[in-house]
């Protein structure tokens, strides 16, 4: 029976290539979904970028040995960098619309009480290079490594940007509880 | 020792060596001022990451998976999976260029295609012969206009199941009913015997129907996952080609009884 042998219950059967690689790109969705949402601190404006991002990936797929994990990664990168300007003067305008200021996590430590919009405004004010390193890492889990080649930067870099991005979150959310 | 921030975060990120963290380690618990500013590093990252997590447990938007329904693979797969031996009788030649086709270009010949298939019926009745003119089961090419399912297609509602051939249970489905830019109308139907069932367009062109769009749908044998899955695809395609070729909405009942009456002449 081949390949209907064994359908997929997502009704998606693969039967080539290309089939293999939505399938994989389907399953990483979400995980790509939350890298958007992480660069742009809006759902909405995640949303948006997770559409342009897929429809980059559908007309042009990971070069053979290149996997996907990082392509996608680096072809929502490129997307993110170029529509930047754009999307900050609309973000910041959809920030405010969001209501996006749901208390997070229910610890007692104090930086928990931080809210997502409070998250938002100090991974705005980093560089945008360096607010990719800290969603690589910190919120995607990527390994330094994985980061640097999806970067296409020394794993140096990577860390020194990483470094300073944490420094300068801190920094604010501390600026933060004092105005609390 | 002194250390950097950047050693710090990667002791947070568990880059750093074992013996450096180790060694690290040590330190913190001997200077509570070293402790501190790890701990401040990290909850400066976990109020990060918390406040990001949980959108991928969330259903993903639809205007994104959407983009997947139209991508060309999905198109050229589709066809494929009909190229199974319990298959019916689709010549397998065609079936395989087909595929092989990228959207639009696989639409834009699906007209060609037809003309290939010339008087291709395909017969599905045991005793007729496969391609044999005039079986009921015919799912390319022209119409015979004194075919049950030439007959179905002019007289029959949408929306309900019509008999084409009691002897050997050909059905044939009207799904509904549009028209072309050019003012000829077409039919979308479901077409299926014991063994096959296939997913259709035709529009009648010069007095006759002409096949314009067909899609084998794998039976439950075929696929084990049933119809349902198998429709699902099949209703994208037969979409997206009613979308590119036809003008407006489909026709409502009354619109469709008025073509019914003209014979379906274009307008």
């Amino acid at each position: 029976m081949g390949i209907n042998s064994n359908p997929k219950p997502s009704g998606k059967q693969m039967t080539g290539k290309s089939g293999d690689f939505e399938a994989e790109l389907l399953e990483q969705l979400p995980r790509l979904r939350r890298f958007c949402f992480s660069l742009t601190g809006t759902r909405h404006d995640a949303d948006d970028l997770l559409q342009g991002t897929v429809e980059k990936l559908l007309l042009k797929p990971p070069p053979p040995g290149v996997a996907l994990a990082k392509w996608m990664y680096r072809v929502c990168k490129n997307y993110w960098i170029d529509e930047i300007r754009a999307r900050k003067v609309r973000s910041a305008s959809s920030l405010e619309e969001s209501g996006a200021d749901a208390p997070i996590g229910g610890e007692a430590d104090a930086l928990t009480r931080l809210t997502v919009a409070e998250v938002n405004a100090a991974m705005g004010a980093l560089a945008p290079e360096q607010r990719l390193v800290l969603s690589l890492v910190a919120v995607e889990g990527r390994s330094y490594k994985e980061a640097a080649d999806i970067l296409d930067l020394p794993v140096g870099t990577v860390m020194s940007r990483l470094s300073r991005a944490r420094a300068s979150m801190a920094a604010q959310f501390e600026t933060s509880e004092i105005l609390h | 020792m002194t250390y950097r921030d950047e050693m710090l975060s990667a002791y947070i990120d568990g880059e750093l060596p074992e013996a450096e963290a180790d060694a690290l380690r040590a330190d913190m618990g001997k200077d509570p001022a070293l402790k501190e500013r790890v701990d401040r590093l990290r909850r400066a990252n976990d109020a990060v990451r918390e406040a990001y997590s949980g959108v991928e447990n969330e259903p993903l938007p639809d205007a994104v998976l959407e983009l997947f329904n139209k991508a060309p693979s999905n198109v050229a797969r589709f066809p494929g999976e009909a190229q199974d031996a319990r298959a019916p009788q689709v010549p397998a030649g065609v079936l395989q260029r087909f595929a092989a086709m990228q959207w639009p270009t696989a639409l834009a010949a699906s007209l060609a295609l037809v003309i290939g298939f010339g008087v291709g019926q395909l017969g599905g009745a045991p005793g007729t012969p496969s391609g044999a003119p005039g079986s009921a089961m015919q799912v390319a090419g022209i119409i015979a206009g004194d075919s049950p399912v030439s007959a179905i297609l002019d007289t029959g509602a949408s929306a309900q199941m019509h008999m084409a051939s009691a002897d050997n249970g050909v059905t044939v489905e009207p799904v509904l009913s549009m028209q072309r830019a050019d003012g000829v109308f077409c039919r979308e139907y479901f077409i299926s015997d014991a063994t096959s069932r296939f997913h259709n367009v035709a529009c009648k062109e010069d007095g006759q129907w002409a096949v314009k769009f067909a899609v084998n749908i794998p039976t439950a044998a075929d696929t084990g996952a049933g119809f349902e899955t198998a429709s699902a695809q099949s209703n994208a395609l037969a979409a997206d080609y009613v979308d590119r070729v036809i003008a407006g909405d489909a026709l409502d009942a009354d619109a469709e009884q008025n073509a019914i009456n003209s014979g379906w002449r274009a307008q």
